[in-house]
């Protein structure tokens, strides 16, 4: 059967019985189905719903993606104007979830090479001098979450990606294994390669007690 | 196997401690959506407007009209100074003079090349 946004309508939000597979999928997330489809027919102001209910996430996905609240704030935005063109075109043959984040990675990996292509020395002699700074003996709060951000950004985009969608959203091997196109052994080591990175970086702050 | 370790680099990943900025609503979307797909129309535009200047200039470029050289009847004045008297001299030099600071070509010829010059002239094709 092909599901499309009117047939999931069709279905109660919280029908009883047991639901498996891709039914109960739906049925968990046909919310953001009914919103879409209730967006592609006109009615903008379902869209604050959206905004409302996965703003933080997207927001917290691409903050640790890329460090800093600007690139966050204009990706989020960016992420949700993209969901708003494609609301007719969603099909809710997967997880709502999935295909924001989607849409949202696709963003991210656009942003990242639109830097690498304008990043000039000066901004790398830049960061240099914040991990140097960061290294020395400054004590504050969340100096230690500074270090580990410096870190993370280093990563290649998939492994942090991959390990951010474990961890923020809980979300199995195999989902982050679709999302990204390739098989879930290779998830499980770039997330392995990620966490140790980051997990040997924690253990030379905790020997200098700074965390 | 976990440790605290793991627990506080879970707490950094999630980031629960960050707030989103900024104030998004669905009208706020709505309005850069419009100017998004503004934007996207004159990509569009661009290029057929780019394509068809170029192609005006490479027209006027291959059709422009080769400057025709000025004939010499234009262009030079065959004089010799040893026949004007003084005051046409002081003329000549007049026009010379006013004529430089117009941009007016003129070139003075002596005795023996304008009598070869005649000659030339006198020589049937």
């Amino acid at each position: 059967m092909q599901y499309t946004a009117t047939n999931v309508l069709s279905f109660p939000v919280k029908a009883e019985g047991p639901k498996k597979g891709k039914h109960l999928v739906l049925l968990e997330e046909s919310e953001e189905a009914e919103w879409l489809y209730a967006l592609a027919n006109g009615e903008i102001h379902t869209m604050d719903f959206l905004v409302e209910k996965w703003q933080g996430s997207l927001y917290r996905f691409f903050y640790r993606s890329l460090g800093n609240h600007a690139d966050a704030q204009d990706l989020t935005q960016k992420t949700f104007i993209r969901t708003f063109k494609a609301a007719s075109r969603y099909r809710p043959t997967a997880k709502f979830s999935s295909w924001l984040f989607t849409i949202a990675r696709n963003l991210l990996i656009d942003e990242i090479k639109r830097k690498q292509k304008s990043q000039t020395l000066e901004f790398q002699e830049e960061i240099n001098c914040m991990d140097l700074e960061s290294s020395v003996e400054h004590s504050s709060i969340d100096e230690w979450k500074e270090i580990l951000q410096l870190v993370l950004s280093e990563m290649p985009e998939s492994q942090r990606s991959a390990l951010l969608l474990r961890v923020q959203k809980e979300w199995s091997y195999l989902e982050i294994a679709n999302l990204m196109g390739v098989s879930e052994s290779v998830v499980k080591t770039w997330i392995h390669r990620a966490r140790q990175k980051l997990k040997t970086k924690l253990e030379v702050l905790k020997k200098k007690g700074e965390i | 196997m976990r440790d605290s370790l793991d627990e506080k680099l879970d707490e950094f990943l999630k980031a629960d401690d960050i707030q989103a900025k900024g104030s998004l609503t669905a009208s706020v979307l709505n309005e850069a959506r419009k100017q998004s797909r503004v934007n996207t129309k004159s990509k569009y535009y661009l290029w057929p407007t780019t394509l068809a200047a170029a192609a005006c200039l490479l027209f006027l470029l291959f059709n422009e009209q080769p400057i025709q050289p000025l004939s010499p009847s234009e262009s030079v004045v065959l004089s010799s100074t040893l026949n004007l008297d003084h005051e046409e001299k002081v003329l000549l030099e007049d026009i010379m003079f006013f004529s430089h600071d117009f941009g007016e070509p003129i070139f003075l010829l002596d005795d023996q090349t304008l009598d070869l010059f005649a000659m030339l002239q006198s020589i049937p094709e």
